[in-house]
């Protein structure tokens, strides 16, 4: 049995969960308004491109992809983009965006804040506006709730573009799965008032 | 108006051979033309007596028993399998009915309204015996998923499949949706 650690925030006070065996966790999205992200036109480099109707293969030269938003950068060894030509819109253009070797992504929450991500492997899903992580992944999260950057660790991480404030943001699963995260002190709930 | 010269030439060793003109030259000698044709329409034919292309130019120079052909500005039409056609207008290009090999050059655009695709490029070798169509030299483009920007461009005459290639980053945008738009209707 493997024991995986989680430091949370819940409010001001600070938590500490232990699980044991394969941690999945999950992390809520902060307090904002849902917005609806889909991966349109995307901006691609890279040293080759191979393209036919279907998919864009991009190789050598570390390989980037960007959406047109600046919500999503990706950078990889090699970067594979499908296409769906029966796409109803826009916006289910691009399909899947699957990333490999030294995944290095840069995202923003819809509220604005950085997240970074390395991993092995990442997979954008249009299907339902989410990128998993594969292998030795580390999630490093801004939130003005933090006193610094939450860092995530675990063997696969799914994180959810689309979630809401009440929705799951990222699903960290690992065996062990680390979370790290220090709030930002707070004053206690009835300290200061009634002066 | 132009005034069309129309030219059926082809070697020996890959087509028929009817001079519009003048008689064809026993294939053994292989003497230089050195006809030069102001504004003319060239049709090239294979063995089979199918069209390889058709070269519409402001001046042809014919040599080596019209095997081979240097143009100035004009454009070619080219024919490949599957009936699927390439336009190049071009500044200049030299096209070899022996080789079955085209190459344009001084500013050349590809277009493919099959494909609905099309590129520039300072470049353009198409290559019929291979079915290879390679574009060099500040290659852009676009077809109907993206616009792309490369070195080299390499594909087929369907133009199915392109690689873009580059000595520094080939760079593409991935998604028009106007493109998109004109599909749904």
């Amino acid at each position: 049995m493997r024991r995986a650690k989680c430091v949370w925030s819940a409010g001001s006070i600070l938590v500490l969960v232990c699980v044991y065996a394969v941690a999945a966790g999950t992390v809520a999205a902060p307090d904002s308004g849902k917005t609806a992200r889909t991966v349109g036109t995307v901006r691609v480099t890279a040293k080759t491109m191979d393209i036919s109707d279907r998919q864009w293969v991009l190789s050598g030269g570390r390989p980037t992809a960007q959406t047109s938003d600046g919500a999503l950068f990706v950078e990889a060894d090699r970067i594979v983009v499908y296409l769906d030509r029966q796409a109803k819109d826009r916006a289910g253009f691009v399909s899947k965006v699957s990333a490999t070797g030294n995944v290095n992504v840069r995202s923003t929450t819809p509220d604005g804040q950085p997240v970074r991500v390395t991993a092995r492997a990442a997979t954008y899903n249009g299907q339902d506006s989410t990128v998993t992580f594969e292998g030795d992944v580390v999630v490093t999260l801004a939130s003005p709730d933090l006193e610094e950057p939450g860092v995530m660790r675990a063997g696969r991480v799914t994180y959810y573009m689309n979630a809401g404030p009440d929705d799951t943001r990222f699903r960290v699963e690992g065996d062990p799965a680390e979370v790290r995260a220090t709030p930002k002190a707070r004053p206690a709930e009835g300290k200061g008032q009634g002066k | 108006m132009l005034c069309a010269v129309v030219l059926v030439a082809a070697s020996g060793g890959c087509g028929k051979r009817r001079a519009a003109q003048e008689p064809s030259p026993p294939a053994k000698e292989r003497p230089a033309l050195g006809v030069t044709i102001k504004r003319s329409e060239t049709v090239q034919e294979d063995e089979r007596g199918r069209p390889m292309w058709r070269i519409l130019a402001e001046q042809t120079e014919l040599d080596q028993a019209a095997a081979r052909a240097t143009v100035r500005r004009g454009e070619v039409e080219v024919f490949g399998e599957k009936g699927r056609r390439l336009m190049l207008s071009f500044g200049g290009l030299t096209a070899n009915a022996e080789s079955r090999r085209l190459h344009a050059w001084g500013g050349v655009t590809a277009k493919s309204d099959e494909a609905r695709a099309w590129f520039r490029a300072e470049t353009v070798t198409v290559d019929l015996k291979t079915d290879r169509v390679v574009a060099a030299g500040n290659v852009r483009g676009s077809n109907p998923v993206g616009s792309f920007q490369a070195d080299r461009l390499e594909t087929d005459m369907n133009l199915d499949r392109i690689r873009l290639s580059g000595s520094d980053k080939v760079t593409a945008v991935i998604g028009l949706p106007e493109k998109l738009q004109e599909n749904k209707r």
